[in-house]
């Protein structure tokens, strides 16, 4: 009973404090360790906080903690085995981010995004002339992309993105047009 | 102080074991069975029998006599799946008041859950009986594919009995913690589990005492079931090219043929060849009756199986690639499931593996027996665990997104218990209700996968649009069921939230059909 004790307490410690810890503290492993040490840590801190250990103590309250711990230790776990993923962490890390939720994922991707073009719109009713300009700019039908343009400026005229692929429509329009007429084949639908 | 036990619940056959002296041990009937078929017999008036007594009824009453209802658990009436069913088994299949697909037995309609719960409250009392002990609780295995649904309609089965579950868990994990409690190996097994109805592929990696499931995939759709089937229309065809009669409508001459088909691929399991008399099938223009008379052998088996076995295989080779393992990489292939006493796929497995499958385990019983150990180990404490289980989701957990598509939330192969959060904004001004659908399987088309049905939220405070942020959680838990929660993060409410859309049944009903508890 005695062994059952302990293992009681150190989950009720562990969950006091484990918000305040990174994934690393969570394995118990040196940020800079080798990526089989993260495994190795995984498996060992399975062995001990795994929350089925607590389920023959009927417990509810300490049983409940025990599952929020160990889905830390697999949520560590997931990020952390990943090169990739460990890599974005450290950098949370430096910002003082604990944990990779979904929001920090989130703000990682919006600095990537603000330069894709296809969140350049604020007005909701540009953005679907603009989404369906940049469908019309992916499969070349230049003549409707510079339409669609034009109507999502109609809403936000200063938008500087919107302004920059309207010149560009407007020149692959007129060079998609050119090689056209040369084309004595080809019907035009206008 | 009562036994705790491991059931596995298949799909033709259930087993029920108990850890005895330390020994994880078969539990047999009076008549000293251990396996007995999971069939449910309705007779007259309310009378249910279950097991062995039942089967014998299949030949003379089919249509009362409801076989292989696990295939049917937690799915969707019309969908394209119950239709298959509908097509194969003699009992009439029902819609739900949810779209759930039921069972009509004598113009009454059962809920599977009920079904099941019928076949756990045998495997309970056998227990009882073996032991002399009553049963506090019982591990209940899975086939490792089933999804969310599944899950949930079985722990709803054990309800229903009058079982308390301690635990849902996979039939494949079950069979590894069979083979290798106590047993200190350090090694990545594969675990090839072909049942009556499903087909699971687990390969674990196990360090002594842990048990680490690195990957599974499965077909829910696939088992020895399809075998007799296939076999059955062979045999169906041979019957009406020998005697010009169709009987391929005839629900009791098919029932008769899929029994025979059962018993030759049985037979093909130890000789070569076998001779198949059916008599009785049906009667000819000039009003005799009919039967059939032909042989099968291996071969004329394998080409009519083939596919079938190859099916797996293509299964295997998405396990191994999501473990990121080569076949050779696999220690040791463990074989699970009646199916696979069948030498083509001993063969086809040892071929593909490049060795000898293990063969040291009753490959019916080892998932009942690893079922029991998990038991046990939920039961008493040890400080230091003989076996920690670490089991993963079978399939990716998803949303709706506009258009159709589905963004991922929890991915396949996530080492459970998980969760993860995800910021939900409001689209519209002054917008009260969110509306999420959950979906889980690997299509990035929402209408290609499992729907668990549409959580709304509710009584949001009515502001600008994207002001109101609501965090929704979704956890899956040890047992591989999905819960979700959400949270309004500016006030740090919980948000109201219903489930609608789902198939499962609901608590009332469940409490409903409960059994009248019989003491023991």
């Amino acid at each position: 009973m005695r062994a059952s004790r302990r293992l009681k307490v150190e989950i009720e410690a562990l969950h006091e404090i484990i918000d305040d810890l990174d994934y690393y503290g969570i394995l118990l492993v040196d940020p800079d360790c080798a990526p089989h040490e993260i495994g190795d840590a995984f498996r060992r801190e399975s062995r001990r906080l795994h929350p089925d250990r607590m389920s023959s103590l009927g417990d509810a309250g300490a049983q409940e903690h025990a599952n929020d711990i160990y889905r830390l230790v697999n949520e560590a776990y997931r990020v952390l085995k990943d090169p990739e993923q460990r890599g974005q962490y450290d950098q949370l890390l430096t910002e003082g981010v604990h944990r990779m939720t979904d929001d920090a994922r989130a703000g990682a991707a919006a600095e990537k995004r603000s330069n894709d073009p296809a969140h350049a719109a604020k007005h909701p009713k540009a953005e679907t002339y603009w989404k369906m300009a940049l469908r019309d700019w992916d499969s070349k039908s230049f003549r409707s992309c510079v339409m669609n343009i034009q109507f999502a400026l109609n809403f936000e005229p200063d938008n500087e993105v919107f302004r920059e692929w309207f010149e560009k429509a407007k020149v692959a329009r007129d060079e998609a047009e050119s090689k056209r007429e040369k084309n004595p084949y080809k019907l035009r639908l206008m | 102080m009562g036994i705790s036990v491991g059931i596995d619940l298949g799909t033709s056959n259930s087993v029920v074991a108990t850890v005895w002296d330390g020994q994880a041990v078969v539990l047999a009937d009076a008549d000293g069975r251990s396996v007995h078929p999971s069939v449910v017999a309705f007779g007259y008036g309310h009378s249910v029998v279950v097991g062995q007594p039942a089967r014998q009824q299949l030949a003379y009453a089919p249509e009362n006599t409801v076989f292989s209802a696990k295939r049917l658990i937690g799915r969707r009436f019309g969908s394209e799946e119950v239709d298959r069913i509908r097509r194969a088994v003699s009992w009439g299949v029902a819609e739900g008041p949810r779209g759930d697909a039921r069972v009509r037995v004598q113009g009454k309609v059962y809920a599977v859950q009920e079904i099941s719960a019928h076949v756990l409250a045998h495997m309970k009392s056998i227990a009882e009986m073996a032991t002399g002990q009553a049963v506090d609780g019982a591990v209940i295995t899975v086939p490792a594919y089933f999804n969310d649904q599944q899950r949930q309609a079985t722990r709803d089965a054990a309800q229903i009995a009058g079982l308390n579950c301690l635990r849902i868990i996979n039939e494949p994990t079950a069979a590894a913690l069979a083979y290798g409690y106590g047993q200190g190996h350090r090694q990545h097994i594969a675990v090839y589990d072909l049942g009556g109805g499903t087909f699971d592929i687990s390969i674990l990696r196990l360090d002594d005492e842990l048990f680490e499931v690195v990957s599974t995939a499965g077909d829910t759709f696939l088992g020895g079931d399809d075998f007799d089937m296939v076999i059955c229309d062979h045999l169906m065809a041979e019957f009406q090219a020998q005697t010009g009669v169709d009987a391929s409508q005839n629900p009791a001459a098919r029932a008769k043929l899929l029994d025979a088909s059962e018993r030759t691929k049985r037979a093909l399991s130890k000789v070569p060849a076998v001779a198949v008399k059916v008599p009785g099938l049906g009667r000819d223009e000039a009003g005799n009756a009919v039967g059939l008379s032909t042989t099968l052998d291996l071969n004329a088996v394998q080409r009519l199986t083939m596919p079938l076995i190859q099916r797996t295989f293509s299964v295997v080779d998405e396990a191994l690639a999501q473990a990121n393992l080569t076949p050779q990489q696999i220690d040791g292939v463990m074989l699970v499931g009646g199916m696979t006493r069948f030498p083509l796929i001993r063969q086809a497995v040892g071929h593909y593996f490049g060795k000898e499958p293990l063969d040291h385990l009753n490959p019916d019983q080892v998932v009942a027996q690893g079922a029991a150990i998990q038991a046990w180990n939920l039961t008493s404490f040890s400080d230091s665990p003989d076996a920690v289980l670490l089991d993963v989701t079978p399939q990716t957990l998803g949303i709706r997104t506009v258009g159709g598509f589905v963004e991922p939330v929890i991915g396949r192969n996530t080492p459970i218990p998980t969760s993860m959060t995800k910021v939900f904004h409001t689209a519209q001004d002054n917008q009260v209700e969110v509306r999420v659908q959950v979906f889980q399987g690997e299509s990035r088309m929402a209408a290609d996968n499992e729907s668990l049905g549409e959580f709304v939220l509710s009584g949001l405070r009515p502001a600008p649009r994207g002001e109101v942020k609501v965090d929704i959680t979704f956890a899956i838990d040890a047992d591989g069921i999905v819960r979700v929660t959400a949270q309004d993060r500016e006030t740090g409410n919980a948000v109201d939230m219903t489930l609608e859309a789902s198939s499962n049944l609901t608590s009332e009903e469940v409490e409903e059909m409960r059994f009248d508890e019989v003491g023991f």
